[in-house]
């Protein structure tokens, strides 16, 4: 895994106009992925993850959203927001593709389902129609479509859940794209069929060598299939590194909030199960200090304040949080490090 | 300061601050619509031309004190001057006052019959809706009826039975009207009360009247207002026709349709006559228009962009 | 799809034998009508012989039964009053050419120029055409479609502007085709509030179907802006453009009553209106009913073109 990574995000930030004001909706992201990797974006509603991923695909619109001038998303080294139109169009459904959360909306009511795979086929790839829909046949097949030659041509309200979300991969798939943004494709799903599709995404994967960007709320999805995690949190990353890191060393009182949310059948005492107090900070106005302070169980008034710096562990793994700094008193750093011993062993 | 800077790293007092605390100040529906109304230039200028139109129909007539009844034929088709500030029409009568008084009947019958439309059909789409069931499908079939004729038509098979008139006038414009509103009225209470939040709050254990208070009232409201604002200028617009057809009003009864009707007769020569009713009749129904779309984009949550 | 076109016409049959009723029972309670002001100056048993001749003597439920019969025998509602030995029917044949080819340029040049206009202002969002279009929609709409034909006939009509003629309407060989300067005011002035209607409504149906995830699915393809608007929102925005088809009829139904007047064009409309004036009962009823007849046929067209545009909508299986 020491190759150059296919996409590197830096510094991103993306604000949208509205009436009420400037929303901050990504405050200077910047993260990497390379070929045959899942990165995973794990965060609540609202944290900027969803934007992040449509940055990437340019799909951010103008007038209401802005990407600032500093951000820079390179894909094999080239800025894509700097590419022209065309360059940009190439980009998108070529070489980085993107399933979407809800099947039932992103397919287009009224527009059989082969004609919206054949529809990407086209677009990227010399190709006949006749060539193309075999293919648009092959991918269904492929995402585990029984029939077909009938559903082809089919409306997506013929369709059920799992099978219209296994049709959205079909078409994000269909011109072996290098990177895959995946943005919650097992939200609108049945707990058995979302294994079915995380399976499913995984398996091409593998046979793509694809990079793949998985954006949930979901530490179950991160845990089958993540190699790296980034936990964002009011449009920053607070924490990122590799899925056992993230696991067992989360070095974020955010990021251990959120694991200790989620029940675990190791746990001998039911009652651990916590809950985040509080709500996220409002992005028109942000907090001059660190974003998730008056959420942290562990904040100093330093915390208030200042926006804290990013701390390097090993094995790249990093976190912007005060508790790293020298300075903290050893008692504050006792009482988080017991509390991560009990969430992640369960003790 | 040193103390300051040392207190850096010491836990901050949690009681002090309210994680629950929000920002920005919560505010209600109306106030938000009332915002984007006052932020949307555009309409509280139509809100400002229609109040002086609404002044000016009501004092208009009395401003130049010149008769606009009696017929002088030896003054008829004076060009405009100090006496008669607009001129006189055929048989001369001051076209100023009577362009004020035309525009007054206008309003009215604008205004009262939008209301009535709106009344009318929000009472029978409750009913409709409320009842259900055999009463739903026979008060349904009515509307489908009266909606399978172009309502102008029907209006005017009124006006022939009911003769012309003022209130015949009125009550022909109301009486065919209201389908839409009740159509509209009954689609939303149904689809209210299939709603995930009126069951969640019947399943609370509010009562029908805090249902009806506190949601369908206030849901359905802003459609009204938006069906009140945009149904205003088409009755403006089928009065004038039906006066300048000459089935609306009787003389002396006048309208700005029947303003209208003699200013064709007489365009050939005094162009004026035509041109005057004509300005007023499209500025009165452009501000309508444009406070209806200002409200429209105001009280409609989801076309925020 | 036979099965619930022949449900639906049997349904029409039902509400235009109500319509007819209505009316009938309606236009029976005029206290005079053509005939009483006909005869109202000839002595007293002419008058009685001559309100005999028209049936005007007997029970009004007696004469409702003999206009139904003579309505299903002869498919029409009798002679006219003001015009002895005319028929509604008869006069159709000279009339409808002149309406319908007027109905048909007015909504060629509205629906399509405002469907156009609404497209390039949905496409161009933002941007100076879409804000005049927007201006221009809103003053055209504004506008009376009486105001604009009176401003036209004045304005554009004999003289100053251009040479086109006050009113007329072409004749015999011309009637379907040809005698142009005729047809370019009425027309213009029938579709003004075509184009700025159909403009906004186009515009506001593509944008909310822009804003809809599919055209993000679209655009995460890599399709061009064109392609997208081209082979994604279009279709679904002409759903709710397809809905407002029988207002459309409707209100050219209704614009032929004052156009036709104001131009003098002997259509449908004017005759009318005649026969509303003059109180011609079987007239009135006739022509009640025969734009009864085609609003409802619009709207078993519209119903049908729904659940062609949309594959979710299928004809015969609803309710």
């Amino acid at each position: 895994m020491s190759q150059e990574p296919l996409l590197k995000v830096e510094d991103l930030r993306v604000s949208f106009h509205t009436y009420a004001g400037e929303v901050q909706a990504v405050r200077g992201v910047s993260f990497d992925v390379k070929a045959g990797e899942v990165l995973a974006i794990i965060g609540e509603s609202g944290c900027g993850k969803s934007v992040t991923s449509r940055a990437i695909m340019s799909l951010v619109k103008a007038p209401q959203g802005e990407i600032k001038k500093e951000s820079k998303i390179l894909y094999q080294g080239k800025n894509v927001l700097e590419m022209n139109k065309k360059e940009q169009r190439a980009f998108r459904g070529g070489e980085c593709s993107m399933i979407f959360q809800d099947a039932m909306v992103s397919l287009n009511p009224t527009m059989k389902i082969g004609k919206q795979i054949i529809e990407n086929i086209v677009q990227h790839r010399q190709i006949s129609k006749k060539e193309a829909r075999k293919e648009a046949i092959q991918l269904l097949e492929a995402v585990g479509i029984p029939n077909p030659e009938k559903r082809i041509d089919q409306y997506p309200f013929e369709f059920s859940g799992g099978m219209r979300q296994r049709a959205m991969i079909a078409i994000a798939i269909a011109c072996n794209p290098k990177i895959l943004i995946a943005d919650e494709p097992t939200t609108a799903l049945d707990v058995t069929i979302q294994a079915q599709i995380m399976e499913l995404i995984k398996s091409l994967k593998e046979k793509l060598n694809t990079a793949v960007i998985l954006i949930t709320h979901d530490f179950g999805v991160v845990a089958g299939s993540a190699n790296k995690v980034a936990v964002m949190y009011a449009g920053q990353v607070v924490e990122s590194g590799t899925r056992e890191e993230i696991f067992y060393h989360p070095q974020h009182p955010y990021t251990l909030a959120l694991l200790g949310s989620v029940p675990k059948l190791e746990w001998k005492n039911k009652q651990l199960l916590q809950t985040i107090k509080g709500t996220p900070p409002d992005l028109i106005s942000p907090p001059k200090g660190c974003p998730f302070a008056k959420r942290c169980n562990y904040c100093m008034n330093v915390c208030l304040e200042e926006m804290p710096e990013t701390t390097d562990f090993e094995a790249g793994h990093h976190t912007r949080c005060w508790l790293h700094h020298e300075e903290v008193p050893a008692a504050i750093k006792k009482m988080f490090h017991d509390d991560r011993a009990i969430i992640t062993e369960g003790e | 300061m040193n103390s300051l800077e040392d207190k850096r790293f010491e836990l901050a007092d949690q009681s002090k601050f309210d994680a629950d605390e929000v920002v920005r100040p919560n505010i209600s529906y109306w106030q938000d619509a009332w915002r984007r109304l006052k932020k949307n230039k555009l309409a509280l200028l139509s809100m400002a031309v229609l109040i002086v139109l609404f002044v000016m129909s009501i004092i208009g007539p009395a401003i130049s004190g010149q008769n606009y009844t009696t017929l002088m034929p030896e003054i008829k088709n004076l060009p405009p001057g100090r006496t008669y500030w607009l001129g006189t029409d055929y048989l001369g009568r001051d076209l100023f006052s009577r362009l004020w008084k035309g525009l007054r009947f206008s309003i009215i019958v604008a205004v009262v019959a939008a209301s009535l439309k709106v009344l009318i059909g929000c009472i029978y789409g409750a009913v409709m809706a409320y009842l259900g069931g055999l009463v739903d499908d026979v008060m349904m079939r009515i509307v489908e009826v009266l909606n399978s004729i172009p309502y102008l038509i029907v209006t005017l098979i009124i006006l022939v039975v009911l003769g012309n008139g003022y209130l015949p006038l009125l009550f022909a414009l109301c009486i065919t009207n209201w389908t839409s509103t009740a159509r509209m009225v009954r689609g939303q209470i149904l689809k209210l009360r299939e709603s995930e939040y009126i069951m969640a709050s019947a399943a609370l254990g509010a009562s029908s009247g805090r249902v009806i208070v506190r949601h369908l009232i206030p849901n359905t409201l802003s459609l009204l207002i938006l069906d009140l604002a945009t149904s205003i200028p088409y009755i403006i617009f089928d009065e004038t026709v039906l006066s300048f057809l000459g089935i609306g009003l009787q003389p002396p009864a006048f309208s700005l349709g029947t303003l209208l009707s003699a200013g064709q007769e007489a365009m050939a020569f005094y162009p004026s006559h035509l041109l005057y009713p004509s300005l007023l009749l499209c500025l009165l129904v452009l501000s309508f228009n444009i406070l209806g779309d200002g409200l429209r984009d105001a009280l409609d949550p989801q076309l925020r962009d | 799809m036979a099965r619930y076109i022949v449900r639906r016409v049997l349904e029409m049959l039902i509400t235009l034998f109500l319509i007819v009723t209505a009316t009938f029972f309606l236009l029976a309670a005029i206290p005079g009508n053509a005939l009483t002001s006909k005869i109202a100056k000839l002595p007293q048993t002419v008058q009685t012989k001559i309100i005999e001749k028209y049936g005007y003597d007997k029970p009004v439920v007696q004469r409702y039964v003999i206009t139904m019969k003579g309505l299903i025998v002869k498919g029409d509602f009798g002679e006219s009053i003001i015009r002895p030995g005319e028929t509604f029917a008869k006069n159709l044949k000279a009339k409808l050419p002149v309406t319908v080819r007027l109905s048909i340029q007015q909504i060629l040049l509205g629906v399509t120029v405002g469907i156009l206009l609404g497209i390039i202002a949905a496409m161009k969002r933002g941007s100076y055409l879409d804000k005049l279009i927007l201006v221009g929609a809103m003053i055209l709409v504004s506008m009376p479609s009486l105001v604009i034909s009176l401003l036209l006939q004045k304005y554009c009509a004999n003289g100053d502007l251009f040479k086109l003629p006050i009113i007329g309407w072409p004749k015999g060989k011309e009637l379907w085709f040809g005698g142009w300067k005729y047809t370019i005011l009425p027309t213009i002035a029938g579709s003004c509030s075509f184009i700025a209607y159909y403009s906004r409504l186009t515009k506001t149906s593509m944008l909310e179907s822009i804003n809809q995830e599919y055209t993000l699915t679209a655009r995460s393809k890599g399709l061009s802006e064109v392609q997208i608007v081209k082979n994604h929102v279009v279709r679904n925005s002409f759903i709710p453009i397809i809905t407002v088809l029988p207002t459309t009829v409707a209100s050219i139904l209704t614009g032929s009553l004052f156009i036709e007047r104001v131009f003098s064009i002997p259509g449908m409309g004017r005759y009318y209106i005649e026969a509303v004036q003059t109180r011609d009962i079987p007239i009135v009823l006739a022509g009640t009913t025969f734009y009864a007849v085609i609003t409802v046929i619009t709207m078993l067209i519209t119903d049908i073109l729904y659940g062609i545009v949309d594959p979710r909508i299928k004809i015969g299986a609803r309710k």
